[in-house]
């Protein structure tokens, strides 16, 4: 009897087991493999943890939609690397657009047959269609102002007039800006004018069209090199991109309808809550691809076989409130910036992660110089030009302490104003507490000196020069305002060579860093991570990752 | 109405009320945090005017009063509302629940059966051999797994585990296609750890208190087989008081995954109940630890009502 009942429970026992492991291991839907492609996993979309905060071209500010949008949709035209350097290059257009005489119109030529992801044809009418949209008003688009030279860009993008700079005339698509802007073309490769299908979006209320793409993966009909493949028809759901109940992930296939040549490779794009887990993951065998490894990891990665390390767009500086004491005084400005030893700090302090900066414009672009003439370590400067600071200088420093860098930085910085006698209290803010600091004057908080830092929206120097340090913008924290500096980036903004560009650049760029109104830091090093069996990828200054050479994916390959 | 009966009311009267103030305090706590919502929804596109767009889109700018009745008016009416999180913007957060709580139990439920196939048998060891090398070894092991917190475990596993040795990829839950199943033994085992040193300590404990009871001096002393005398007499008399230790854990399975989900990035409750407060999204936060709260509060019940049934002496 013992036995038997023994016998019962052992059977009852193996059949839970079974049971709770047949139902653990099953699968909710199947998602047949494609054929022939080769599988890419690549930590793309790391920092976020549900899902990539956008997919709509028109709301993206962040990498990770950055990035997602640019594998699933083309503008007319895009940014690929030419000689190390980002460079615009036609994408659904046939070529450059030709430009009339007064600077002010670009006329852009469709490819003949182009279609989107599900056969739909991408039209003129497509194009237009989808600038419209991501700068309506309704539409809310935060990054709407990056199309601000569009003619009638300030009425339309503010529901005041129906009228934009903007219109199809058979297979061309006519853009009429405001004033001659060099850096039009350049500027027009942001997210916010990829081409959507107007046939599956149009009708939806514009304000909802964002999250709608977002979470509903029948509606990404692409019209770049990859889709996206679906886990469900849903709408409004972020499990229609992927299994529910599996980590999130973006698995993107080649869209068999793209103009340009078709590659061989199945992206997955896993979700990674953070850069250390990207890059365990990548050690694990798990990851082709990681990117943003921890900087005190460097040494061990240098000159190793898929270890690249390179200068991206990212600065970081320090913002002195110009109109409050004791930084309105530029003696005070000049001990403090006197004070720091960027090579000591970056050396020592940061791993070789960053390199020393002097200028406003990083390595690589169109402006940047030695940085001759803007204040370098020396002790002895730094007292004396506290000396001649009134009061000396005995303040708080606001820095953002969310990286183990940033918090080895702060100190480090403190102590180098120590030994030139500046009294500097330190207050660490996450970074939703210090983004309002920043992103206003910081005359309106009383911050008398504030970190901060910048990545461009677009290569090129007016997307530092003009955003950073002009009164009409935001990011101008310390309201620097000079009718001459003015004067200089309106006319680099508007030279109609690169060399011309590069010369009022530099003069504006003397006549701030001279006066320590903006104080350079570093130039953000970046060190992606790739597996030998990887071929084809390449660091990209436009994208800041490595990304595929020349922007053809159909190069990449894996051994 | 009978003891029982008044018993039982008495008791669901409680839960309701500690469910209510549960409720009323995250309402409270997630209102009072230093972060932003707004911040977080609209990180770098943030501008006063959308800042105050936005308040007025997640009724932010209504007075706290109006706020907290509107949720608590939800709540009654099973809507938990929508999330405020940029990339789940808009989405219900039962929807998101609903795909959240099988993978939390699976998680769960795993590292449950691990630890007791583990913990078990290590504790009988432990007892049989009390004072030997073996109790020594076998008890150090289970304390220092159950000692050390899951966010050093973890993450020391993924270095070695995962990086150096390349023996099981470190993310990736529920990922077949790709990877079998291998993701899932390091997370199951690093959440099943601290649950088997407990489990092994219990019932190692239990069980000598039980081996020198006058019972089974009488038994050994009547000539029984050692075996015997453990299986059939010993570990039976355990069971009790190992079920009193179970039942608790298995409602803080739904409720103890924070660390292990978000460290393996696996799409669990936790990992929303973490992401959520980080992100301030208020709807999210009530929703889950409410949910929390209820499991443990609801077999916290079901557990007094149990324990009233077999022991009279407890409804007085």
């Amino acid at each position: 009897m013992i036995r038997s009942r023994r016998w019962l429970h052992g059977s009852i026992a193996a059949l839970l087991a079974v049971g709770f492991l047949a139902w653990s291991n099953m699968p909710t839907s199947a998602q047949p493999a494609k054929k022939g492609l080769v599988t890419l996993r690549m930590g793309y979309l790391e920092n976020i943890s549900q899902w990539v905060p956008t997919l709509d071209p028109a709301d993206v500010t962040d990498t990770t939609g950055s990035i997602a949008t640019h594998l699933m949709y083309e503008g007319l035209v895009g940014l690929k690397v030419v000689n190390g350097k980002p460079t615009v290059y036609p994408q659904l257009a046939a070529k450059l657009p030709t430009l009339s005489r007064d600077g002010k119109t670009y006329t852009f030529t469709l490819r003949r047959s182009l279609k989107f992801s599900n056969g739909d044809p991408l039209t003129a009418a497509d194009v237009v269609w989808s600038i419209r949209r991501a700068l309506a008003a309704s539409a809310k688009s935060p990054v709407a102002s990056y199309d601000n030279l569009i003619q009638g860009f300030d009425a339309y993008n503010t529901g005041k007039s129906k009228s934009l700079g903007v219109r199809a005339a058979g297979n061309n698509v006519i853009i009429k800006i405001q004033k001659r802007a060099s850096y039009f073309l350049t500027a027009f490769t942001y997210n916010i004018n990829l081409v959507l299908d107007k046939k599956v979006l149009q009708g939806k209320p514009a304000d909802d069209t964002g999250t709608y793409l977002t979470q509903t993966c029948k509606a990404a009909v692409t019209s770049g090199p990859f889709k996206p493949v679906c886990n469900s028809s849903a709408t409004r759901d972020v499990t229609s991109f992927y299994r529910s109940g599996s980590s999130p992930t973006l698995t993107l296939v080649p869209n068999t309808r793209y103009h340009g040549r078709i590659s061989n490779l199945k992206l997955v794009l896993p979700i990674l809550d953070s850069s250390q887990t990207a890059y365990a993951d990548f050690q694990s065998g798990n990851l082709d691809m990681a990117s943003a490894v921890p900087s005190s990891d460097l040494a061990q990665w240098r000159g190793k076989k898929g270890a690249y390390l390179y200068p991206i767009s990212g600065i970081e500086y320090l913002a002195p409130n110009i109109q409050e004491k004791p930084f309105d005084n530029v003696h005070c400005r000049l001990a403090l910036e006197y004070a720091i030893d960027r090579n000591a700090l970056d050396k020592n302090v940061l791993h070789g992660a960053y390199k020393p900066l002097y200028t406003v414009v990083p390595p690589g672009f169109v402006g940047f110089y030695n940085g001759k003439g803007t204040p370098h370590f020396s002790l002895s400067k730094a007292k004396s030009e506290l000396a001649k600071c009134p009061g000396g200088i005995n303040t708080t420093y606001v820095w953002r302490n969310d990286t183990p860098d940033r918090r080895a930085e702060a100190p480090a910085l403190q102590a180098m104003w120590k030994n030139a006698g500046i009294n500097m209290q330190l207050k660490g803010l996450v970074k939703n507490d210090w983004l309002p600091i920043i992103l206003a004057p910081l005359s309106k908080s009383h911050t008398s000196l504030a970190y901060d830092d910048w990545f461009m929206d677009y290569p090129d120097p007016q997307d530092y020069m003009d955003i950073l340090l002009t009164p009409s913008h935001v990011e101008d924290n310390m309201v620097w305002n000079n009718a001459r500096y003015n004067n200089l980036i309106a006319k680099g903004n508007t030279a109609a060579t690169t060399s011309a560009r590069a010369r009022y650049y530099v003069q504006a760029q003397k006549l701030v860093l001279g006066q320590a109104v903006f104080i350079p830091i570093d130039n953000f090093l970046e060190l992606d991570l790739v597996s030998p069996k990887v071929k084809g990828l390449a660091p990209d200054l436009g994208q800041s990752i490595v990304w595929a050479k020349n922007n053809d994916w159909s190069q990449v390959s894996k051994s | 109405m009978t003891n029982m009966a008044a018993f039982a009311v008495r008791r669901f009267l409680a839960m309701v009320i500690v469910l209510y103030l549960i409720a009323t305090l995250v309402f409270l706590i997630a209102h009072a945090a230093p972060v932003n919502p707004v911040y977080q929804a609209l990180d770098q596109k943030y501008t006063p005017r959308a800042a105050a767009q936005l308040r007025h889109e997640f009724g932010l700018d209504q007075p706290l009063w109006r706020q907290y009745s509107n949720y608590i008016g939800g709540l009654l009416h099973g809507d938990l509302g929508k999330s405020e999180s940029r990339s789940t913007l808009g989405e219900s957060v039962s929807g998101m629940l609903k795909r959240g709580v099988p993978v939390t139990l699976k998680l769960g439920f795993m590292a449950l059966m691990l630890a007791l196939v583990v913990g078990l048998p290590v504790g009988l060891i432990s007892a049989i051999k009390q004072n030997s090398i073996i109790d020594h070894g076998t008890q150090g092991l289970m304390i220092f797994v159950y000692a050390v917190p899951t966010f050093v475990l973890a993450p020391l596993a993924q270095l070695v585990i995962g990086a150096q040795l390349k023996w099981l990829p470190v993310t990736g839950w529920g990922d077949p296609g790709v990877l079998g199943y291998k993701e899932m033994i390091m997370p199951v085992c690093i959440y099943a750890a601290g649950l088997a040193g407990y489990f092994s300590k219990s019932f190692r404990s239990f069980l000598l208190e039980v081996l020198n009871q006058d019972y089974i001096r009488t038994a050994r002393a009547k000539g029984l087989q050692e075996r015997v005398v453990l299986y059939t007499h010993a570990i039976k008399n355990t069971l009790l008081p190992l079920a009193s230790i179970v039942g608790p854990v298995v409602a803080y399975l739904i409720t103890g995954a924070f660390i292990t989900e978000t460290l393996f990035s696996i799409p669990g409750v936790g990992n929303f109940t973490v992401e959520s407060t980080v992100n301030s999204d208020y709807p999210v936060i009530e929703a889950t630890v409410v949910l929390l709260a209820a499991f443990v509060v609801v077999v916290n019940f079901l557990t007094d009502i149990f324990y009233a049934l077999v022991d009279p002496r407890v409804r007085l």
